[in-house]
């Protein structure tokens, strides 16, 4: 069998599951958000060649916020980057008053929607992978996009020249936010899932 | 004229021009000028080291491949090694919290470039790296200036 | 008489969720730890008669802290609140002693039911 071609179609996989992931998320938030309705629509989902990364978002020198997580057992890494004012506007709904800037309490309100968001794409990935995945604690960076972003293939160790993005958009009351999660596979975990899908 | 260089990517400029790259955070900008020639050259390094992957890698990401490749070039491009100098910008830790192996990699990606730019001969004569912002870099051919813009702050080296 | 709650989350606004929402069912809220060794130390210090406790945190993680509180106080009540609800997970949990498992963000009426049940023993 071509090699090519199994790993194309393992990568098709995640990007399916990537659909599911983000569906489990949805109703994860709208529970956190509470009185607010919270949607989010159908995310769009594709693969990143690591060269064009930086350029994920329209502006590389916008301040955005990126979490990054490594997942335990050389499976790879999983991010979740929002612009900061996207990420400020979500804290604030969820603390329910005006912020400005950044305060131990709005960090960490945008840290914990970053661990609901990867961790629902990495529930998703354990259970068709039949594996357990723990993501380890969060390190999170505020900078230009594209450092922010390239810092992020750097201090993830990936070695893969391809990337997974699941862009999503939040409905908000009156308000749109976007966020990307980023999963970053190391080969050994792509391999294990070309075993698995073989076998299928 | 301004030319682009992205991650792993470098580009060589004579007489006029700027290079200019984005998003250094971790990685290292290596900016490599001959006054008297006015060749210069702009790196993007993204780790120290491909760690024997140099088959299936790009060697522009990779400090110990990238920097003497670009060194070689700039040489054919009319650089002469006495008037050869660098300056660099990044290396910074943008991710706090975070726990492992892959803490300080900025730090080591400053330390692989300065060692093999010293293997090399060429004297780095100006640098801002470290601390745990995202830096952009330029260098303008006509004067061998470089600019480094860490989140809103400028330097010139 | 109001049971006593050890809170143990390394993000502020878990914590800050958690007590309200303890405060505003009749929990006393005794003390809040950031990692797995703080959690042991408060435990020690306060002897809650309950605990939330995270998994994924800095320093020691949930499941360690849950063993060791354990092995010093056997009738421990301890219940994991974590985002990583896979299945695996939750039994490791169990096993090291945890009482329950919800699963964040968490639904108000689920964390009491729980808690409750768990001090009825």
């Amino acid at each position: 069998m071509n090699q090519e071609l199994i790993k194309d179609a393992v990568m098709d996989m995640l990007l399916e599951l990537s659909n599911i992931g983000t569906g489990n998320a949805a109703t994860s938030l709208s529970r956190m958000f509470g009185n607010e309705a919270v949607g989010i629509e159908v995310p769009t989902s594709l693969l990143c060649p690591i060269s064009k990364f930086a350029e994920l978002l329209p502006n590389p020198e916008e301040e955005i916020v990126g979490t990054l997580r490594m997942i335990e057992g050389d499976v790879g890494a999983i991010a979740f980057i929002q612009s900061l004012h996207d990420a400020l506007v979500m804290a604030g709904r969820l603390l329910d008053k005006h912020l400005q800037g950044l305060d131990e309490l709005s960090r960490s309100a945008i840290d914990e929607t970053s661990n609901i968001m990867t961790a629902s794409f990495v529930n998703a990935l354990a259970d068709i992978s039949d594996m357990q995945l723990v993501p380890a604690v969060a390190g999170m960076a505020i900078g230009p996009s594209a450092a922010v972003l390239n810092s992020i293939l750097v201090e993830s160790g990936t070695v893969s020249d391809q990337v997974i993005v699941v862009e999503s958009v939040f409905l908000l009351e009156q308000y749109r936010a976007t966020g990307h999660i980023v999963f970053l596979p190391e080969s050994t975990f792509l391999d294990i899932l070309i075993d698995k899908f073989r076998l299928e | 004229m301004e030319h682009l260089v992205g991650l792993g990517e470098y580009a060589i400029v004579k007489e006029l021009g700027i290079i200019k790259t984005l998003g250094l955070g971790s990685c290292v900008g290596v900016a490599l000028y001959d006054s008297i020639n006015r060749v210069a050259g702009l790196s993007h390094i993204f780790l120290a080291s491909a760690n024997g992957r140099e088959k299936h890698e790009n060697p522009g990401k990779y400090a110990d491949l990238a920097l003497p490749l670009l060194y070689k070039q700039m040489l054919q491009q009319g650089a002469h090694p006495r008037t050869l100098y660098a300056k660099i910008a990044g290396g910074g830790q943008l991710f706090s919290g975070m726990e492992g192996p892959l803490l300080n990699v900025g730090e080591q990606n400053v330390l692989a470039v300065q060692t093999k730019l010293k293997e090399l001969g060429v004297k780095v004569s100006g640098q801002d790296v470290g601390g745990n912002k995202g830096r952009s870099m330029s260098i303008d051919v006509a004067t061998g200036l470089v600019i480094v813009n860490k989140a809103g702050e400028i330097t010139t080296l | 008489m109001a049971k006593n709650v050890l809170i143990v989350d390394d993000t502020a606004f878990m914590r800050m969720m958690l007590k309200k929402i303890l405060s505003q069912n009749g929990f006393n809220v005794v003390g809040e730890a950031g990692n797995g060794i703080e959690a042991i130390e408060l435990y020690q210090e306060l002897e809650p008669d309950i605990v939330t406790m995270d998994i994924t945190m800095p320093k020691m993680d949930g499941i360690t802290a849950i063993t060791k509180i354990r092995e010093q106080d056997p009738n421990a009540l301890i219940i994991v609140c974590s985002a990583m609800g896979q299945k695996q997970m939750v039994i490791q949990a169990l096993s090291s002693g945890a009482k329950d498992f919800i699963v964040k963000p968490f639904e108000e009426e689920r964390v009491i039911e729980a808690l409750g049940k768990a001090l009825e023993g």
